[in-house]
């Protein structure tokens, strides 16, 4: 594999990476911007009329066509929040030139599509189409309202928002209804060419092949890009722990409870905090899977994560209403273990191997390599695969120890089967 | 110990695998992916929501078993005598996991170290059965759980509603995990049973991609696997009449917007002659329903739908054959007239050539883009088996198919009236 990062001028740099054994091509500009909750909509809106369709091809039927004919190529847009940080996602990827059956230039039509979505997309006198518009914002209103849909995803929303109250991560990616109702085609627009100007841009490409001529299409591009102010990036924006743990529960039409518990802490290292979880529940070996799940057959899932950026460890289970109390001091309990160091050296070990085996394995698909060319971009210390396994392997129990003692009980949510949701 | 060793290639992609049918019973494949990290295993069995009447030879009689033994076999399989296949997994880092579908169990494990310690493992614990009525018992509390989480899933519901509206007799109507009613009738004689009639390596089937080396993995093939009998497994399923049990369904569970699916029941198919079929179904739906069609953009552009609506990939196995599309809609019924009528018109007055041969292309590009999978090669090569078809089938037989053939499936084999309607509300 070889990776080349070149800058591209106004702050935007191009990162390629060539690895022959892939068989497609992937083409990612990335936009980073501080998280402003009034803009979520704004943006979401954004990104997907860019990948819907453009100047070209100004409707979906036009657009798909046109991917159907580069072999069913992918373009794709999403957004989401690391920290302090709207990272705004578009992309494309088709199969490497040499599987093309008539000899196209396929990573020269995914860059010229790329390209066109970006910089002359679907556009008239300042404003989005008016009818590609309507259907993205039904769209996106849709998907809001279908959130409740997945009801372990929905559960996990709703925690962040009491977890989160007072900032920005509280706010839906998408926004709300009430914000996508107050937008129209030019403001949408206008949000866009400001997220041009203020965002930090990275260019990734992923592929067998080297891409000759791309950064110079890609300076050309870009280089049109003058009026830039590109702002600083807050990937740590750590969350208040709350003086008391707030409860909160939420009756619904379901036959199963959702219990959802968010842990704060405060100075939690990187490393450090990413194995405690692993110890603690997220893996399935650890201790909640082992003790909660297996020896006390409460519930098909209990498992932990970490909130990137936010100080914050979830933990969420999918339990019976008469066990949900049960289950709750269960898992503090686990944890009530681990700061007592009750966990075996062995346990230890094997969370170290299931971080080192993920790591290891990064590489392996274009969207891995980006993620981690991107980590190793806003990781102050850029340390790479390798340094980072070490620094697993070199953590020891009173790492852990440490991170579970700083661990505060911070917010617990509950979705009560058998109750009637009001609609909120 | 001796083995039949195959290579089998691709001729329009130029991948390759071996195929190995090892003395044990065990049919085997493995792909080298040179240059990758990681690697992916799948030891998976013949056996799943379906099989709940069987014989062996020299059993005059039938047994039925309860409904979503095979997944119960699947969690109860993890657990051997000393202890718990997660626990042995954990000390080679190791990402183990298991499914259970309509037709199969797949126990798989992916790792970018200690690949031959892991495989050891697998190939270990699943010829390791070990079930008590204590750790039997214990685990309906955890599966129970897992019904009921599916229970408020409306995409699972909607489904599940479909079929058995589709399906009289057939066990494809029956929910994979069983009900927390059927499930207390499992217990450990039951799951013996069912072990030892399904999980017979003449039954079974080994799947390696990635940075692996065949010769490495045949010799801890040959180490650890237990040669049986082929025991002449005969399933039986209730006759299933063509015609469906009724057009249309529904049931409540709150969602954000009514979810519906469309399917249609089509006469079963198996081997080559299936593999045809998916490949002529999946790109003539995608002609008349996907997003470039004219109908897809009507609908729309009307607010009928959003681009959560697809056509589904066929849905088929031992006796089932399923087409169906879905998504989310205020007004299922207008979407489900429409489709009619474009079948309809479809069948009568023929569909865009061009776009057939532009959707060809687009599974040609899919089939290439998975090659870089070292999971999906894994898979591939296990669905293969469990088909009884060769790798690669499919991207082979893509290059023959065509418009006409296309054509006339849709005339003599979809029939619209016999169509489900699945809706599920708030």
């Amino acid at each position: 594999m070889k990776e080349i990062t070149q800058d591209l001028g106004h702050g935007i740099s191009l990162t390629r990476i060539t690895e022959p054994k892939f068989t497609t091509n992937t083409l990612m500009v990335m936009m980073l911007v501080p998280v402003v909750p009034e803009k979520n909509a704004a943006y979401a809106l954004a990104q997907s009329l860019l990948t819907q369709s453009c100047r070209r091809y100004p409707d979906n039927a036009s657009m798909t066509i046109r991917l159907d004919e580069m072999y069913g190529a992918s373009l794709n847009s999403s957004l989401s929040i690391n920290g302090g940080v709207m990272q705004i996602l578009i992309s494309g990827s088709v199969i490497a030139n040499r599987y093309a059956l008539a000899g196209e230039d396929l990573l020269g039509d995914m860059t010229d599509l790329l390209l066109g979505c970006l910089f002359d997309p679907n556009v008239r006198d300042g404003a989005f189409d008016a009818g590609e518009y309507r259907i993205q914002r039904k769209e996106l209103l849709d998907a809001i309202d279908a959130m409740i849909n997945n009801k372990r995803g929905y559960a996990l929303v709703r925690a962040r928002q009491i977890a989160f109250r007072g900032e920005p991560d509280a706010y839906l990616v998408y926004g709300t209804r009430e914000d996508v109702e107050k937008l129209d085609p030019a403001s949408v627009y206008e949000a866009y060419l400001d997220l041009l100007r203020r965002a930090v841009i990275r260019v990734y490409c992923v592929g067998p092949e080297p891409c000759d001529g791309l950064p110079e299409r890609l300076q050309e591009a870009f280089g049109k890009l003058t009026d830039r102010a590109p702002e600083a990036l807050p990937y740590e924006a750590p969350s208040k722990p709350k003086p008391a743990p707030e409860s909160f529960t939420e009756p619904m039409e379901v036959t199963q409870s959702k219990l959802v518990l968010a842990f704060k802490g405060e100075n939690l290292p990187y490393e450090a905090f990413r194995l405690f979880s692993a110890v603690y529940g997220g893996t399935p070996f650890s201790m909640l899977f082992s003790n909660v799940r297996e020896k006390m057959s409460l519930c098909y899932y209990c498992a932990s994560r970490v909130i990137a950026g936010k100080n914050t460890l979830i933990v969420d289970s999918g339990v019976e209403l008469a066990n949900a109390e049960k289950a709750h001091e269960a898992i503090l309990a686990q944890l009530d273990a681990m700061r007592r160091g009750e966990f075996s050296e062995e346990l230890l070990e094997n969370a170290k191997h299931s971080m080192v085996n993920s790591l290891r394995g990064i590489g392996d698909t274009p969207s891995s390599c980006i993620s981690d060319a991107y980590e190793r971009f806003y990781r102050p210390d850029g340390a790479d695969v390798e340094e980072r396994v070490q620094r697993y392997l070199s953590l020891t129990r009173e790492d852990i120890i440490a991170v579970a003692n700083a661990l505060t009980e911070d917010t617990v949510y509950l979705m009560q089967q058998g109750g009637v949701h009001d609609g909120t | 110990m001796e083995r039949n060793t195959e290579i089998i290639r691709s001729e329009q992609s130029g991948a390759e695998c071996l195929h190995v049918k090892h003395q044990s019973g065990l049919d085997i494949y493995i792909m080298e992916m040179e240059g990758y990290h990681s690697s992916f295993a799948l030891f998976g069995t013949k056996y799943g929501s379906i099989n709940t009447r069987f014989r062996v030879k020299g059993e005059d009689t039938y047994t039925e078993v309860p409904e979503g033994i095979a997944h119960y076999l699947e969690h109860k399989l993890f657990e051997n005598e000393d202890c718990d296949a997660f626990e042995k997994y954990a000390r080679t880092g190791a990402n183990a996991n298991a499914y259970t579908s309509f037709d199969r169990t797949a126990y798989l494990f992916s790792c970018s170290e200690h690949f031959a310690e892991s495989l050891e493992i697998l190939l270990t614990f699943v010829q390791e059965p070990y079930f008590t009525p204590e750790n039997v018992e214990k685990e309906q509390g955890i599966i129970a759980q897992e019904i009921r989480m599916n229970d408020d899933e409306p995409g699972w519901r909607v489904f599940f509603n479909m079929l058995r509206a589709m399906y009289h007799n057939h066990p494809v109507r029956i929910d994979i995990a069983g009900t927390v009613e059927s499930i207390r009738k499992i217990d450990a004689d039951l799951l013996y049973k069912c072990y030892h009639t399904f999980y017979n390596l003449h039954n079974m089937t080994l799947a390696v991609a990635g940075n692996v080396k065949a010769d490495e993995v045949l010799a801890l093939c040959d180490k650890l696997l237990r040669p049986c009998e082929d025991q002449g497994l005969e399933q039986l399923y209730a006759d299933e009449p063509d015609t469906i049990v009724k057009n249309y369904v529904e049931d409540t569970l709150p969602v954000g917007a009514p979810i519906f699916n469309l399917g249609f029941k089509l006469r079963p198919l198996s081997g080559m002659e299936l593999v045809r079929a998916e490949l002529l179904t999946s790109t003539m739906l995608e002609v008349l329903l996907g997003p470039s069609s004219r109908l897809y953009n009507e609908m729309l552009e009307e607010g009928l739908i959003n681009s959560e609506f697809e056509a589904d990939a066929p849905f088929t196995g031992d006796g089932y054959f399923v087409l169906s599309c879905g998504g989310e809609t205020q007004d299922s019924e207008a979407v489900r007239d429409r489709i009619l009528e474009e079948i309809r018109r479809a069948q009568k007055d023929g569909f865009d050539q061009e776009s057939f041969e532009r959707i060809k292309r687009v599974h040609y590009g899919s089939m290439i883009r998975s090659l870089s999978s070292v999971e999906a090669n894994a898979s591939m090569m296990l669905n293969a088996y469990m088909a009884g078809v060769s790798p690669f089938s499919s991207i082979e037989s893509l290059a023959e198919i065509t418009y006409e053939d296309a054509l006339q499936f849709l005339r003599d084999e979809v029939d619209p009236d016999r169509h489900v309607l699945s809706v599920v509300h708030s």
